[in-house]
């Protein structure tokens, strides 16, 4: 059978929130039949490693970062191009607005699997 | 000094002031309000004195887009409305000030829009403004205070059909009345429908609101005295807090509303918080609180310990009541009954129980590796979010990627979920208990679960309230209650918790009852999950 296959990465430093989103990504997968491959990063570096190696169909970045923040993964990924859709994972999306132009979408936090699920499923156009 | 247009037609004393309070124009009326005044003052500091206008009009509040109003008391007593001036379509930086003398009332009607007409008080327009403009202004100093919506019962019901109506002679008195409470700083409105509304600024506590409320209770007790005729009235109060539960004026009146209709349900003459909470921590605390809260849930700020459950028939631990703490680094170790109203109010008691449950996950998995795999976890389970849209599918995802299938979970709810629906209740419960998990009354005893409730819903156990138990082996009614109890249960066929269970003569009691669980501190306090491990090897 060809499965349709996406790519995601997730870029936070908290292990706690990583495997949240991982779970809700495998439930998401079952529920579209649809195989999602997904790379983790812990920080800005880390990202920009995987970034300059793959073009992501979508990367899901905390805002608060050990060695930088969630704009400067964003202005990585839109340097080099593509088409990666990214999503802001934030308490406070108010207080990124100069951003907006940067990202495609802001997934609140604390994470709720169903809307989280809701929302990376339009992320990811299917 | 000229006299404009604008000032002349108006019989009450006015005045045209540019942003700093100096004054441009007045008319014939202004001067005669202040006979002791100078009349030839160029601004609102000379005319009035530095302490009142710092007090009513300071330079920050001149100026601006809307109107407002404000009630003031001393150099004289009545209101001032503030129309801002426009000058094409910009802001001239200008604006008229109407000063209503108390004693021209009625009579003065030039400033009605922002005047009720009946009781001379600011109507609901006014209030909006002077609480936008005013109490709601955000600054350094944010100013913090609550608003209290006092609603009386149908005055209108005195009225006969001959004559002029005794209700609205009722409500001018009642007008009188509440405005004697009025401190400095406070605001009196009326908006209609037989409800005024007290903007309290003074207000550092939430109780310090709940004690001006009863105050109100007090004075309503005393009947209201018309030409010899007494009228009997009830009230009902609602109180909500800014900038805390609402910073926006509209927002916080209906807020208070909602709460005064709650107190109105509980009854008559009662008080009603809109945010339910009941406590002695500063109100900025608790905005503080509100807003660290969504970070908080993410670490280990939010933390679990577990209440062990004895049951005397197996003589062994069976299981544990989850209880949430939060340890903040700026206000330290907090109990739930300060912060799940926050989160209930803010839609946080969600992502809570989240926690809760891959808290349970967890300490599943550690339960099993000490040979436990019997033992069983209570969560309490908010009713709001019982109710709420992806309830359902957000523990099916729990259940499914979190290891919770199969484990021995307890949900407990309060007895008050049951005014609600009680199709849809049925149905969600019934999901719920056919995912395996099962279901706790807590509280019971407290509230109104009627013996057919507990027939049709899908309860396993009831949690006896502690009030039940604490007074045991003293008060010989409360003993033959909790037999009562007992033999419901067991005509049911549901097991029993007993909560709070201290002290040797309780437990004494309560033992010879047979087949039980207990739950106090008479077994063991509430501990950490390294504890509980430690205490079921």
């Amino acid at each position: 059978m060809n499965m349709e296959r996406k790519s995601i990465l997730l870029v936070d430093d908290i292990g706690f929130i990583l495997e949240f989103e991982t779970k809700v990504i495998e439930s998401l997968e079952k529920d579209l039949g649809v195989k999602i491959d997904i790379d983790t990063a812990g920080s800005v570096e880390a990202a920009k490693d995987l970034i300059a190696g793959r073009e992501y169909d979508v990367a899901i970045v905390d805002m608060n970062l050990p060695d930088g923040t969630g704009s400067d993964v964003v202005s990585i990924i839109r340097a080099k191009g593509g088409r990666t859709r990214v999503a802001a994972l934030t308490i406070y999306p108010e207080r990124y607005e100069e951003d907006q132009g940067n990202f495609d979408a802001y997934f609140k936090k604390p994470i709720l699997p169903t809307i989280y699920k809701e929302n990376l499923r339009a992320l990811l156009q299917v | 000094m000229s006299h404009s247009q604008v000032c002349n037609h108006l019989r009450s004393a006015a005045l045209v002031v540019d942003e700093y309070g100096r004054i441009l124009e007045r008319n014939e009326r202004a001067e005669t309000l202040f006979p002791q005044g100078d009349v030839a003052a160029r601004s609102l500091d000379e005319l009035f004195g530095e302490q009142f206008t710092q007090q009513h009009l300071p330079p920050g509040l001149l100026g601006g887009k809307r109107a407002w109003s404000i009630r003031v008391q001393g150099t004289f007593d009545g209101r001032i409305d503030c129309y801002p001036l426009e000058e094409g379509r910009k802001d001239s930086g200008r604006c008229l000030l109407i000063l209503i003398d108390t004693h021209d009332l009625p009579e003065s009607n030039d400033a009605m829009p922002l005047l009720d007409k009946l009781t001379g008080l600011p109507n609901i327009q006014a209030l909006y403004d002077v609480l936008d403009r005013h109490y709601l202004v955000s600054s350094e100093e944010e100013r913090a205070g609550a608003l209290l919506l006092v609603a009386f019962d149908d005055v209108y019901r005195f009225d006969t059909r001959s004559g002029s109506s005794r209700g609205d002679k009722v409500l001018v008195e009642l007008a009188r009345k509440l405005s004697d409470l009025l401190g400095d700083s406070d605001y009196l409105a009326y908006i209609g429908d037989e409800k005024f509304v007290y903007v309290l600024s003074d207000i550092k506590r939430i109780n310090d609101a709940e004690t001006f409320a009863q105050k109100l209770l007090h004075l309503n007790a005393e009947p209201v005295a018309i030409g010899g005729d007494l009228f009997y009235l009830n009230i009902s109060i609602g109180i909500a807090f800014f900038p805390y539960d609402s910073n926006d004026g509209a927002e916080l009146v209906r807020l208070a509303d909602r709460a005064m209709r709650e107190a109105k349900v509980s009854g008559w003459n009662r008080i009603s918080l809109f945010n339910q909470l009941h406590t002695d921590a500063p109100l900025e605390d608790l905005e503080y609180l509100r807003q660290a809260l969504p970070e908080a849930i993410e670490t280990e700020e939010i933390y679990f310990l577990y209440q062990p459950q004895y049951c005397l028939k197996r003589q062994r631990y069976v299981g544990a009541e989850m209880l949430v703490r939060w340890n903040d680094p700026r206000a330290g170790e907090l109990g739930p009954d300060l912060f799940l109203p926050l989160a209930e109010q803010t839609g946080m008691i969600r992502s809570l129980t989240n926690r809760a449950l891959i808290q349970a996950a967890k300490t599943f998995e550690k339960l099993e590796e000490v040979g436990a795999s019997d033992f069983t976890l209570s969560i309490n389970l908010s009713p709001t979010l019982l109710f709420h849209r992806d309830f359902l599918s957000d523990l099916e995802f729990f259940f499914d990627y979190y290891g919770l299938r199969g484990r021995s979970l307890h949900f407990e709810i309060t007895e008050n979920i049951f005014a609600h629906n009680m199709t849809v209740m049925r149905e969600i419960l019934s999901k719920i208990r056919g995912m395996g998990i099962r279901i706790e009354i807590d509280d019971y005893g407290t509230g109104y679960t009627s013996l057919r409730t507990l027939t049709e819903l899908p309860v396993h156990t009831l949690k006896i309230d502690r009030e039940y138990v604490s007074r045991i082996d003293q008060d010989l009614k409360t003993h033959r209650l909790f037999k009562a109890m007992l033999q419901t249960a067991g005509a049911l066929g549901l097991e029993v918790v007993a909560e709070g269970v201290e002290r040797q003569e309780e437990q004494q009691i309560i033992a010879q009852y047979g087949p039980l669980i207990i739950q106090g501190w008479y077994y063991a306090r509430a501990m950490s999950e390294a504890s509980l491990l430690e205490l079921l090897k």
